[in-house]
């Protein structure tokens, strides 16, 4: 009877007390440093990431393990912990592989598992509360009403209550409450939840930032040019009939001259610094490569088949620039997070589907590609639609720019003696969208990413090679004028 | 004098000679790409040759080529008087080539250094500001356009600069200095020949503006410039109608737009005064008329559109095309039995009836038309087959498919030169109404190839008979303009067979043999989407 009597607070606070040691403490401690880390800092590598997301799950399977005793509701919730610490490892792991999509699926499961398991506890909280209101205002009822504790008809005692837990609530109405109570529950998580998720990506990732590695050089890639190394030899010709008695040094003391022909005449980058790198860099910059991700079409294209990570190979190797070891993905809305003279200098999408941009994505890109200089490289995928809508989506984003053919004699284009397309889908020629004399839009119509991609799509040397040396030409681009603008900017200010 | 004198019979004799042979290539070249006539005069025999060699191939558009043969021109005969012509059109080779900053760089801006005094110098200012337009760098080209202005203020450049600054602002959607602009052209521009068109566009765009908002005085003023009189009249009410409809549309400004509608019908029925209604005359009345009443249709004045017309009928006399113009304003009004009976009443029995049975129609009671064109074919069976095609697109758009093969098939009989139409048509008909077999047939007498060499193989893919509509497929293989289609539909039909390793080779041959086509796009990415394969084997290098 005692136990009827508590309110449903002590009573949940007396269930899960047991659970709050030591343990609790490390998987907080250690879940927080990896979210932050992971959406914030980015100071760990991510192999560490996963170390101790490994440590996080062991020490809570281990709780769970020791709530097992404590009964159902202690070792259930114990096992919910471990949800959060299994889900980001999932989608880290995949990652870490190079299986951005694989993240990417997982990421959105992941979610899915966390709601729905948010959901089942919010439902029982809610229902044993409801259930514990139910029975101590019987109790209290029979207490009160003699009579009617006699008659055994304590049902029919009126309540006027608007506490949400109670199924007796004026609001709920008289018929189907226990429906409406389940209902109201529903929606008013669902709607906590899609807060929480939007609260949670805002705090996380505003404070992102992209950084150029420091340096300076040639906004231009060079051909490359191989010198062999020429040896000179001192050769003794000596007469063995000669007159002259003449003691040639033995071979070992022969010195050589060697000549160094081959030297980098050039370093890549932007501005006057010491390595190769951009005026406008920092010491702990570097080049990354970022593909936009947006709502509609599948702008996850040749992920699965290290598209863009071996044009960063490519890039790094050619320019010599310090470069991330995989590329990465962000939304429309995450562009946003980036500040001015923070942000990417250049993104790149692509896709064959549909484009379903709303109109605050629309700012954003907007906003990226005039306020904060950065760059979009558009590579038509697979279909003439994308074509038009890209084309469409532009008229939206930069509607006093009119899209021009891009010069083959551009910056991009340098060192690229035609324009590389695997298949046709846009037509055949490149288009550019300029604003402020800076290319700030390139459309490729012939889906370059699948020459990046392994295998190449199995076109001729030539047409991938030219490929590699056109995105690379387009990321130096992007990031030297990013830096030209950084730099005068310092100096204006 | 005396060289004066031989100077000029040798520019005559060079333009009477040059008349047969130079006409269709200058008229290949733009104002921008010609050489003067007296410098070409000047020129040596040799120093022509080789301008006309470059010139071909410049004409035939194999500019690499045409581009050698300039800066052979120019490494050979240096100081010649050619020279700034010959590096202007190199400039022009490597801008159609699209290389447009070395153009610039190394092409216009020599021309303006080495010959600053030339004719080409001026071209070459204005085509600077061109080709930065060109590939979108409007600050640059309005700088460019700027200075070619400043330093040829009364060249014809300068208009054409002045006039690409007016799509600038266009393009930047900069109302402000779009105006500032057309008005520098249209009230500061000598008007001659060559600047003439440019002069009048800008007064079009000026004007269309003003009209826009209801300033009719500003907009009268504009057109003036360039034109007077009757074409005045016109340019008002080109240039006007436009504006009369927003301004109508719109509850805030209709008072405003009615006010300009009026002002301008009274221009144009003013004008009918002095006119007689006689001859051309006649026709002139009944344009002005014509074109009052549409501004009467644009501000929305249902009855002073009827009211014009009744006039004109005053005029000029009821006639058929009166009655044309009152009726075809009922139809839109939807006032349909109206515009039957003034239909009814047309001299031209026939022209009455077809427009009865196009108000049927529109209507949505086919029958009716079809009644009409039966009775049309009693009236005149010399034109029978225009009846009976009538007739039979009617059955045909109303779904009554069997009914308008019967008729087709007539007139396979009535009007034999045009039986592959008819099969086609019927072919089609029955593809429609998933007569299969038969449709093919049709299709086979059809002479349309290989038009219908695809039509009957897509008939026998729903029919699963793969290996004819394979025959069919390979023998259009061999008309190079279709390959790519059929190479395509080929893997299409193996795919629809579960041949899965054949239906990849021929996508995949596809994208090898025709990687520019559009059908490499499509094979390219079906292969990538419904079989995960990467490897295409397409690729092209695109100039």
């Amino acid at each position: 009877m005692d136990s009827l009597t508590t309110t449903p607070h002590n009573s949940i606070a007396a269930t899960f007390r047991p659970l709050a040691n030591r343990t609790l403490l490390g998987w907080a401690l250690g879940m927080a440093l990896v979210w932050l880390d992971r959406f914030s800092l980015y100071l760990l590598p991510e192999w560490l990431l996963l170390v101790l997301l490994t440590v996080v799950i062991i020490i809570a399977t281990r709780w769970a393990a020791a709530a097992r005793p404590l009964g159902q509701v202690p070792y259930r919730s114990a096992v919910s912990a471990v949800i959060l610490p299994t889900w980001l490892w999932l989608v880290i792991v995949p990652s870490w592989l190079g299986w951005m999509t694989l993240s990417a699926s997982l990421a959105r499961l992941g979610l899915g598992v966390v709601f729905v398991t948010g959901m089942g506890w919010t439902v029982w909280l809610v229902e044993r509360a409801s259930r514990r209101l139910l029975a101590k205002r019987s109790i209290s009822s029979i207490r009160g009403v003699p009579l009617l504790a006699m008659n055994g008809l304590p049902g029919q005692v009126t309540v006027h209550t608007s506490n949400p837990l109670d199924i007796d609530a004026w609001y709920y109405g008289r018929k189907r409450r226990k429906l409406n109570q389940s209902a109201t529950t529903v929606a008013a998580y669902s709607l906590l939840f899609a807060l929480l998720v939007l609260l949670a990506g805002f705090l996380t990732g505003c404070n992102e930032i992209y950084e150029m590695p420091e340096g300076g050089g040639e906004p231009q890639l060079r051909q490359q040019v191989v010198r062999i190394q020429k040896v000179i030899r001192k050769k003794y010709v000596i007469n063995p009939l000669s007159a002259v008695l003449f003691n040639p040094p033995p071979i070992e003391e022969i010195k050589l001259q060697l000549q160094e022909l081959t030297r980098h005449i050039y370093q890549v980058g932007q501005g006057e610094g010491k390595n190769a790198g951009f005026e406008g860099g920092t010491h702990r910059g570097m080049v990354r490569f970022i593909r936009l991700s947006y709502p509609g079409g599948d702008w996850e294209q040749d992920l699965d088949r290290n598209a863009d990570l071996n044009m960063l190979l490519w890039y790094a190797a050619n320019t010599g620039h310090k470069t991330a070891k995989k590329p990465e993905i962000r939304s429309v809305r995450q562009l946003k997070r980036f500040p001015a003279g923070k942000s990417p200098p250049m993104v790149y999408m692509t896709g064959q589907g549909k484009i379903s941009l709303g109109e605050t994505d629309i700012g954003i890109l907007h906003e990226y590609l005039t306020e904060k200089h950065g760059m979009l490289f558009a590579d038509n995928g697979g279909s003439h639609g994308w074509h038009s809508q890209f084309f469409s989506l532009m008229e939206k984003v930069l509607p006093k720019v009119k899209p021009q053919p891009v010069p083959l004699d551009h910056p991009v284009h340098s060192g690229v003696p035609f324009l590389p397309v695997v298949a046709p889908h846009g037509g055949s020629t490149a288009w550019g969208w300029v604003v402020d004399g800076r290319l700030a839009v390139y459309y490729h119509p012939g889906d370059v990413g699948d020459a990046w991609a392994d295998g190449h799509a199995g076109v001729p040397r030539q047409v991938w090679e030219s490929g590699f040396r056109l995105g690379g030409n387009i990321l130096l681009y992007a990031h030297s004028e990013y830096s030209r603008w950084l730099t005068a900017k310092n100096n204006s200010d | 004098m005396v060289d004066g004198k031989k100077q000029f019979g040798l520019i005559c004799a060079l333009a009477i000679w040059l008349l047969p042979t130079q006409e269709s290539a200058a008229a290949k070249l733009s104002w921008l790409e010609q050489i003067e006539v007296e410098t070409f005069a000047e020129l040596r025999k040799v120093e022509r040759f080789q301008l006309k060699a470059a010139e071909a191939f410049y004409t035939k558009g194999e500019f690499a080529a045409a581009a050698a043969e300039y800066e052979k021109f120019i490494t050979l005969y240096e100081r010649s008087i050619g020279a700034p012509y010959a590096q202007l059109m190199w400039s022009h080779c490597q801008v159609r080539q699209r290389k447009v900053y070395t153009a610039i760089r190394d092409g216009f801006r020599s021309v303006i250094d080495y010959w600053p005094e030339s004719r080409e110098a001026k071209l070459s200012a204005y085509l600077i500001g061109r080709s930065y337009k060109s590939v979108g760098e409007v600050k640059q080209a309005d700088a460019a356009y700027g200075k070619a202005i400043a330093a040829h203020p009364d060249d014809h450049v300068a208009v054409l600069s002045k006039w690409d600054m007016a799509e600038i602002a266009h393009i930047r959607k900069d109302t402000r200095r779009l105006e500032q602009v057309w008005s520098d052209l249209v009230f500061n521009t000598k008007l001659n020949k060559q600047n003439r068109s440019y002069v009048e566009r800008a007064a079009q765009g000026l004007a269309k503006h003003r009209f826009s908002e209801a300033d009719f005085e500003k907009a009268l003023k504009t057109l003036q410039v360039p034109y007077s009189e009757e074409a005045l009249l016109d340019a008002i009410y080109q240039n006007a109608k436009n504006a009369v409809s927003r301004l109508c549309n719109d509850d805030t400004t209709r008072r405003s737009g009615e006010q300009l509608a009026d002002r301008i019908i009274t221009l144009l029925l003013d004008e009918t005064i002095n006119i007689k209604p006689s001859g051309d005359g006649t026709d002139e009345i009944r344009e002005l008329h014509r074109r009052a009443g549409r501004l009467h249709e644009r501000a929305g004045r249902d009855l002073d559109v009827v009211k014009t017309y009744e006039r004109l009928a005053k005029r000029i006399g009821m006639d058929d095309g009166v009655r044309g113009s009152i009726a075809t304003w009922h139809c839109a009004k939807k006032r349909f039995p109206k515009a039957r009976e003034l239909y009814g009443q047309f001299e031209d029995k026939t022209e009455g009836l077809i427009h009865i049975a196009d108000t049927w129609i529109e209507e949505g009671q086919p029958t009716q038309a079809i009644r009409l064109y039966q009775r049309l074919a009693k009236l005149e069976p010399k034109r029978l087959a225009d009846w009976k095609q009538a007739i039979a697109g009617i059955y045909a758009e109303s779904g009554q498919h069997d009914k308008a093969i019967e008729v087709y098939q007539e007139l396979v009989i009535l009007a034999p030169a045009e039986a592959s139409t008819w099969y086609w048509t019927i072919g089609s008909l029955y593809e429609e109404t998933k007569r299969l077999k038969v449709a093919i047939q049709a299709y086979r007498q059809s002479d349309r190839y290989p038009e219908a060499y695809f039509q009957m193989a897509k008939c026998h893919r729903q029919l699963k008979e793969y290996t004819e509509a394979l025959t069919l497929y390979h023998q259009a293989l061999a008309t190079e303009k279709v390959a790519p289609d059929a190479t395509l539909s080929i893997g299409y039909t193996y795919e629809e067979q579960f041949k899965k390793k054949d239906a990849i080779k021929w996508f995949q041959r596809t994208c090898k043999l025709y990687p520019r086509t559009r059908n490499a796009s499509k094979a390219h990415a079906h292969l990538q989407k419904e079989y995960g394969i990467s490897v295409t084997l397409g690729g092209s290098k695109e100039r």
